[in-house]
């Protein structure tokens, strides 16, 4: 998991995080994930899909009131993405309980793009959009 | 050229390296898989030896398919059948020996695998269909050792289960009518109560070429992602 | 001591000579033009590459492009070959993305692409067939124009996007691409010459770079091992046959999730 990282690092990370956030959603258009938002979400993962193109953590979520909790899909990028920040298959195991700092869908659905995951013991993973805040996808982009 | 090789041949014959060319120049092409069973067996023709877990979940996978559920073979919707059932399956593949590598390119999907043979240690991240292969020569044998595979997909087509634990250890050799012959040997403690071994055959076809295999295209169309032996 | 030596032998003899002293070429420092045309190795494209700009689009080649930006605007998921797992060779040409694989031989190039999961073969000095089935690849031929191996292609299938625009591609398209490794043998310079008349009303270049990646390995890019209903939902389809056949399908509860797949005529 994540130990504490240099500043250099730390800068680093951004820009490998918003390069891989642009080429993620290249294909995508900006509407699928409100990234000027950020909600915070807890809950058990039921199943962690570690797949291409796309990973997902199926994650259920208490809610106060209600009986049933509520099923939420949160994409956490390729498993090449992942494995550069830091992730392995088995970091997140079904069972676990969780905190997740999300870009949440536009249309309101059970949805979102991790940005932070934050495991019980306090260590945390970073999503691909841990660093886009908001961002339109226009234009060329070339280093 | 005849010069050359009198001194090769009197100094009391070909360096093992020059040998080994010798045999990769005949193991590079394109090759066609002979058929063999839905249900792997062993080189004694028997089931190969369960635990008692796996045995439930081969029994169940069996069951399911004949009455026409393949949801436990990722193939069914293009997903990567992996090693070694890509070998297993109905598509030639193409051996191509480029300096310190070997590739495996398959006719199913754009499938291919890399074999180190500059001894290399594998080293992954996450396990994968078709592993991390390295390979090297023990006379006239191809021996692949592969690591890192994932345990999503099966050993044959009927769901032979495996986990990500498993080592896989091939023997490529060429058989005297000019054949090849792929001897796997399976380890996988977890549903296996035993190492054991497969073994599988293939013949050229001056024919037969590696196309570009689109898979969604064919099941768009209703057909198999994963053809019969005809 | 004296040996009969059968034909079949003395050619594999020969053959293995003939490899040998290959191999040896690039790292005993045989002559320079050789190992400028040694392309063998692990390569990862220089820059990010999603856009093509300033390309001669012509009315139709236009008409597509706005027809993709207005389904992007309304917030539709514009699908193209490269997201419904068909990628075109040409898209890996305008778009290198991650590790690429040169494996050489006398014959030709085999090129093995991590991402998008593809294998294009290059086959020097040679012709294109008289009758081409249209492929997502292509038919590649290759010779070499000094140390820049210079490499024609055709036989596309018009099922092929250039760019995060979905800049459209047809059967017409040819391809001209010119590999030059530098003299350090450090990187790939690549210049793509597109022509498609169809769409373009000029032939127009592009750049690309590599840089070698040696001692790095290729991750696998398993496209179509979960497509899930959030990809489909909202979707714009380039071309009909981008639409996806199996889906996966959420459980409810605890319920785990499934795949579920249509057949043609359903």
């Amino acid at each position: 998991m994540q130990s504490s990282r240099s500043i250099y690092r730390a800068a680093l990370m951004a820009v490998l995080l918003a390069t891989m956030a642009w080429g993620a959603r290249a294909h995508h258009s900006t509407a699928e994930f409100d990234y000027t938002k950020t909600l915070t979400i807890e809950g058990v993962v039921k199943e962690v899909q570690w797949t291409n193109p796309h990973s997902y953590l199926q994650v259920l979520v208490s809610t106060d009131d209600s009986a049933d909790p509520e099923q939420w899909s949160i994409e956490i990028g390729s498993p090449a993405i992942n494995a550069r920040l830091g992730w392995r298959r088995d970091s997140v195991k079904v069972g676990d309980n969780v905190t997740l700092e999300i870009a949440p869908a536009r249309n309101g659905s059970a949805y979102g793009t991790l940005r932070v995951l934050t495991m019980e013991d306090g260590s945390q993973l970073l999503g691909v959009a841990a660093q886009v805040r908001g961002e339109r996808f226009g234009g060329t982009q070339s280093e | 050229m005849m010069g050359t090789l009198s001194v090769v041949l009197l100094a009391g014959g070909l360096p093992q390296a020059s040998a080994n060319e010798s045999v990769l120049a005949r193991l590079v092409g394109v090759w066609v898989p002979e058929p063999v069973p839905e249900e792997m067996r062993t080189v004694d023709g028997k089931r190969p030896p369960l635990t008692e877990e796996a045995a439930a979940i081969y029994e169940e996978r069996i069951a399911r398919r004949k009455a026409g559920d393949t949801s436990f073979d990722r193939t069914t919707w293009c997903a990567g059948p992996g090693m070694p059932r890509i070998m297993l399956m109905p598509y030639p593949f193409e051996i191509i020996s480029s300096q310190d590598r070997l590739a495996f390119v398959h006719g199913w999907y754009r499938w291919f695998r890399v074999v180190d043979m500059a001894g290399g240690e594998p080293d992954y991240f996450y396990p994968t269909t078709m592993g991390f292969p390295v390979g090297h020569w023990e006379g006239d044998t191809l021996v692949i050792r592969t690591v890192g595979l994932t345990d999503v997909t099966t050993l044959d087509a009927a769901g032979l289960p495996r986990s990500d634990e498993m080592i896989l250890t091939e023997r490529l050799r060429l058989l005297p009518d000019g054949r090849l012959e792929n001897r796997f040997t399976i380890e996988d403690p977890q549903f296996y109560t035993s190492a054991w071994e497969a073994r599988a055959t293939f013949r050229r076809d001056p024919n037969a070429r590696i196309g570009d295999d689109v898979c969604p295209d064919r099941i768009a169309r209703g057909e198999p992602a994963v053809e019969d032996w005809r | 001591m004296s040996k009969r030596i059968t034909k079949r032998a003395m050619t594999a003899i020969a053959f293995a000579l003939m490899h040998a002293a290959s191999a040896q070429t690039p790292s005993s420092g045989g002559e320079a033009s050789s190992t400028r045309r040694d392309l063998h190795g692990m390569w990862e494209p220089v820059g990010f590459h999603v856009l093509i700009p300033d390309t001669p689009l012509n009315a139709a080649g236009k008409a597509v492009v706005e027809r993709n930006r207005a389904a992007m605007d309304s917030g539709r998921i514009m699908h193209t070959a490269w997201t419904s797992c068909r990628p075109g060779a040409v898209s890996s040409m305008t778009m290198p993305r991650e590790l690429i694989m040169i494996m050489q031989t006398p014959d030709e190039l085999v090129i093995l692409y991590e991402m998008p999961r593809m294998i294009r073969r290059v086959q020097l000095d040679a012709e294109h067939p008289e009758a081409l089935e249209p492929s997502y690849v292509g038919h590649s031929v290759g010779h070499w124009e000094g140390d820049t191996l210079v490499v024609d292609s055709i036989g596309f299938n018009g099922y092929a996007e250039l760019d995060a625009h979905g800049q459209p591609t047809s059967p017409q398209l040819r391809t001209i691409e010119k590999f030059s490794k530098s003299a350090d043998g450090e990187r790939i310079e690549i210049e793509i010459t597109l022509i498609d008349p169809e769409f373009y009303s000029e032939p127009f270049t592009i750049q690309r770079s590599w840089k070698r990646a040696e001692g790095r390995h290729q991750h696998e890019y398993d496209c179509m091992e979960n497509p899930r209903e959030e990809d489909f939902q909202n979707a714009y389809y380039v071309h009909d046959r981008y639409r996806p056949i199996c889906m996966r399908v959420q459980g409810e509860g605890m319920e785990p999730s499934r795949m579920v797949c249509r057949h043609e005529g359903q």
